[in-house]
C-alpha cells in the first residue's frame, strides 16, 4: 500500500518536472519574448486608436462639409436661413374613417332571361284592308229572299246597309297589347324591384296561356254561337213574342225596322248592339254584332258581351248555352 | 399652302369621326335587340332572317358569363335547329337534312336537360325552364309536320312532358304543353298526327277569333283545313277524331257547305258513342254543346245553300236531323224548326211555281211536324 503511494508521488513529481522546469535557455528567451510583445501590443494599439481618431475626424469633417455644400445648392439665395430652424410641416391629419364605407357599384351581372311560353305567337296576320264585295253581294241575294218572304207572309228579314267596321281591329294585336300590358303590370306588382323589367330587358313570369288573356277565345266562341242564336232568333223570323217582350221590357229593347239593333241594360245604361243580320250565318265571324262607344276595349266588351249572352240565354231558352256559359 | 392642306385633313378626320359617332348611335337600338327578341319575332312572323340575326347575336353571349352559358348554349342549340328546319322545309325530301335535323334535335335535348338540371329545383318555375319547355315542344311538334319519320320524336316529347308534369311546369287547363300532352296520352307514339292536331287547333284558335275577313282570313282558314285533315286521317283516339271533324266542319263553312255539313254530321255521330270525354285542355274548348250549337248556328246557312241549289227536301232532312239528335235545348228545337218552316215554305212555293206539285205536298207533309215543334214553345214560355 505504501508502496503504491510511493509510486504514485514519484510519477506526479516527475511530470511536474517535465512540464513546468525549463531550461536556462528557454526561460531567459522566454522572458525576452514576452517583454518584446507586452511593447509591441501597446505600440499597435495606440496606432490604431489614433488612425481610428483621426479617421473620425476626417470623416466628420467631410460630412458637415457636404451638408453646408447641399444646403448652398439647394438655396443659394437665402443665407440666412441656415440660421432659421426649420421645423417640418405637420402631416395634414389623415381622413376619418367614415363610418358608411363607400361601396362600389356592383358590375351588373348578367341575368338569366325568363322565356316565356309560346301559347299565343303562332302567326302574326299582317292587317289587310277589307274586301267586302262578296259579303255585299250576299246581302244583295238575301233581300231578293227577304222579298219573296214577305210575299209569302212570313217574318220579313229586313237587312240594312251594313255599315264596315273600320276601327275593328285584329284579334292578333290585341293580344300582343294586352300582353304588354299584363307585363308592365307584373312588374308594378313586384314593388321596389322593378328598373330591368320596366326596360324590356327581360321577361315577365311565363305566359301560361288563354287565361291571361281577356279574350279567351272559346269561352268567346261559346258566346259567339248562343249570342248568335239568340240575335238570329230575335232578328228573323217572327222574332220574339209578346210575353217574352213584357218579361224583358225593363233590359231589353229590339229595334227591326230601318235599323237593325237591339239595346241592352248594362250597369245601369243602356247600350246598343248593332246587329248585321248578313254575317249571321257565318260561323266563325264574330263581328255580326258590334257595339259603338266606350265598350269597344277587350276590358268592357267581354263581360258586356257574357252578360247580354246570359240574359238573352235564359229568355229565350238556350239552356245548354246558358250552361256552358 | 400646306397649312391648308393640314387643316383640309383634320376636318375630313373630325367628319369621319363624328359619321362613325352617329352611326353608331343610329344602330344603337338594334344592339340591344337580343337573341331571344330575335327568335320571338321568328315565331311571330316565321322569318328565316330572325334566325341569322339570332345566331349572330347569341355568339356575343356566349362565352361572356359561366351563369349563363347552360341557357346560351341551349338557345344556340334551338338556333341551329330551326335554321336545319327551315331549309328542310325547302326540300323535305333531303335525306342529308333529315339526318341533320334529327342529329340537332337530340343536341337541343340535351341541352335542355343541362340547363333544367342547372337550375335550383325549388326555382325551376320562375326560371326558363317552363317557357324552353313549352318552346322545345312547338320546336319538336313544327318538325314533325315535315319530317318523314316524326313518330322517332315522340319518346323525346314524352321525356320532357314527363318532367313537366312531375314539376308543374305549365297550366294543366290552357296552355300549349297541356294541349300537346292531352293528346299525346291517347295518341302515343303517332307524333305526326298530334303535330298537325295541335297546329290546327291552335290556327283555329286565331281564325274563329279573326274579325276582318279577306284574304289572311282565308289563308289561315285553308291552313287549319290542311292540318286537320291531316289530323283527321292520322288520328286513332275518337275524341281527337271529333275535334279535327269539327275543325273541318268550321272551315269549310261558308266555303263548301256539303263537306261543311258532312263534317258537322260526322262529328256529331262520334260525339254520341263517347262516354266519358276526357277532362283537361279540349273538354272546354270541345263538347258536345259546342258541337251542336255550331251545326244548329250553321244551319240557316246551309238551308238557303240547299235552297239555292234547288235541293229542298234535304233542307228538311238536315233539320230533322238536329231536332233527331235528341240533345237540343228548347231554344235551339225552336231555332231548327223556325228555320225549317222559313225555309220550307219556300221551298214548297218554289216547287208549286215550277208545277213539281207532288213534291210539293210532300214536303209540305215533312213541315208539318215542325210546326209541332214550335207550339210548344208557347207553352213553355208561359211558364216562365
Amino acid at each position: 500500500m505504501q508502496a503504491y503511494f510511493d509510486r504514485g508521488d514519484a510519477e506526479l513529481e516527475h511530470q511536474a518536472v517535465v512540464t513546468k522546469a525549463l531550461s536556462l535557455t528557454d526561460a531567459e528567451h522566454e522572458s525576452r519574448f514576452n517583454a518584446f510583445g507586452r511593447r509591441r501590443y501597446r505600440s499597435l494599439l495606440c496606432y490604431t486608436v489614433g488612425l481610428g481618431l483621426l479617421a473620425m475626424t476626417v470623416a466628420v469633417h467631410i460630412g458637415s462639409a457636404e451638408q453646408a455644400l447641399s444646403q448652398i445648392v439647394q438655396e443659394p439665395e437665402s443665407p440666412d436661413n441656415r440660421f432659421i430652424i426649420e421645423f417640418p410641416e405637420p402631416e395634414p391629419p389623415e381622413p376619418k374613417p367614415k363610418l358608411k364605407p363607400e361601396i362600389k357599384p356592383e358590375e351588373p351581372q348578367p341575368v338569366e332571361r325568363v322565356r316565356s311560353v309560346p301559347d299565343r305567337v303562332t302567326q302574326t296576320i299582317k292587317p289587310q284592308e277589307r274586301s267586302r264585295e262578296r259579303e255585299e253581294e250576299h246581302i244583295v241575294d238575301r233581300d231578293a229572299q227577304t222579298e219573296s218572304t214577305v210575299k209569302r207572309s212570313l217574318p220579313a228579314v229586313t237587312t240594312p246597309t251594313i255599315a264596315v267596321s273600320e276601327t275593328a281591329g285584329q284579334r292578333e294585336f290585341v293580344q300582343e297589347n294586352i300582353r304588354q300590358t299584363t307585363v308592365s303590370d307584373f312588374a308594378d306588382l313586384r314593388g321596389d324591384y322593378i328598373p330591368e323589367e320596366k326596360a324590356g330587358k327581360h321577361r315577365s313570369a311565363p305566359e301560361t296561356g288563354l287565361s291571361h288573356i281577356q279574350l279567351d277565345p272559346y269561352h268567346y266562341q261559346m258566346v259567339n254561337v248562343c249570342l248568335r242564336l239568340c240575335v238570329r232568333t230575335m232578328f228573323t223570323h217572327s222574332g220574339i213574342d209578346e210575353q217574352e217582350r213584357s218579361a224583358s221590357s225593363d233590359w231589353l229593347r229590339i229595334r227591326r225596322e230601318n235599323d237593325n239593333f237591339f239595346e241592352y241594360r248594362h250597369g245601369g245604361r243602356w247600350v246598343r248592339f248593332s246587329v248585321k243580320t248578313g254575317s249571321l250565318g257565318e260561323i266563325s265571324n264574330i263581328d255580326f254584332v258590334s257595339v259603338a262607344g266606350d265598350w269597344t276595349s277587350n276590358d268592357g266588351a267581354q263581360p258586356l258581351l257574357e252578360a247580354a249572352t246570359k240574359d238573352l240565354c235564359r229568355l229565350l231558352g238556350y239552356d245548354d248555352c246558358l250552361k256552358r256559359l | 399652302m400646306s397649312n391648308y392642306r393640314h387643316a383640309a385633313a383634320t376636318l375630313a378626320g373630325l367628319g369621319f369621326i363624328l359619321l362613325l359617332a352617329s352611326a353608331s348611335a343610329g344602330t344603337a337600338p338594334q344592339q340591344d335587340k337580343g337573341y331571344l327578341d330575335y327568335l320571338d319575332s321568328y315565331y311571330q312572323t316565321g322569318n328565316p332572317n330572325d334566325l341569322m340575326l339570332a345566331r349572330n347575336a347569341i355568339k356575343v353571349e356566349l362565352d361572356s358569363s359561366d351563369a349563363l352559358q347552360f341557357q346560351s348554349y341551349y338557345y344556340n342549340a334551338e338556333i341551329q335547329f330551326l335554321l336545319a328546319l327551315e331549309e328542310l322545309k325547302k326540300d323535305p325530301k333531303n335525306v342529308e337534312g333529315q339526318n341533320k335535323l334529327r342529329g340537332l334535335l337530340l343536341q337541343v335535348y340535351n341541352r335542355f336537360l343541362d340547363a333544367y338540371y342547372k337550375v335550383d329545383p325549388a326555382q325551376l318555375k320562375t326560371s326558363s325552364v317552363p317557357g324552353n319547355t313549352a318552346f322545345l315542344l312547338k320546336d319538336v311538334l313544327m318538325a314533325a309536320t315535315f319530317s318523314q319519320n316524326a313518330n322517332s320524336f315522340a319518346p323525346i316529347v314524352k321525356t320532357v312532358l314527363r318532367r313537366a308534369n312531375r314539376d308543374d311546369l305549365y297550366d294543366r287547363q290552357n296552355s300549349y304543353a297541356a294541349s300537346v300532352n292531352d293528346m299525346l296520352e291517347p295518341e302515343y307514339p303517332n307524333l305526326f298526327g298530334i303535330a298537325n292536331f295541335v297546329k290546327a287547333v291552335w290556327l283555329n284558335d286565331q281564325f274563329i277569333g279573326m274579325k276582318e275577313e279577306g284574304a289572311v282570313k282565308d289563308s289561315l282558314r285553308r291552313t287549319v283545313n290542311f292540318h286537320a285533315a291531316i289530323a283527321s286521317d292520322t288520328l286513332k283516339s275518337p275524341y281527337g277524331l271529333t275535334i279535327a271533324y269539327f275543325l273541318l266542319a268550321e272551315t269549310y263553312a261558308n266555303h263548301e257547305n256539303d263537306m261543311a255539313w258532312n263534317y258537322f254530321k260526322k262529328c256529331l255521330d262520334l260525339m254520341k258513342t263517347i262516354e266519358d270525354v276526357p277532362q283537361g285542355f279540349y273538354a272546354r274548348n270541345y263538347n258536345s254543346e259546342i258541337y251542336v250549337a255550331t251545326a244548329v248556328a250553321f244551319l240557316p246557312t246551309y238551308a238557303e245553300y240547299l235552297y239555292s241549289a234547288g235541293r229542298y227536301p234535304e233542307i228538311m232532312l238536315s233539320a230533322r236531323y238536329l231536332v233527331d239528335l235528341s240533345t237540343l235545348d228548347r231554344g235551339k228545337i225552336e231555332n231548327v224548326a223556325k228555320e225549317a218552316v222559313f225555309w220550307g215554305e219556300k221551298s214548297i212555293r218554289a216547287l208549286q211555281d215550277a208545277s213539281r206539285f207532288a213534291s210539293a205536298d210532300e214536303l209540305f207533309q215533312q213541315l208539318k211536324g215542325f210546326h209541332g215543334l214550335i207550339e210548344p214553345k208557347e207553352r213553355l214560355g208561359q211558364t216562365e
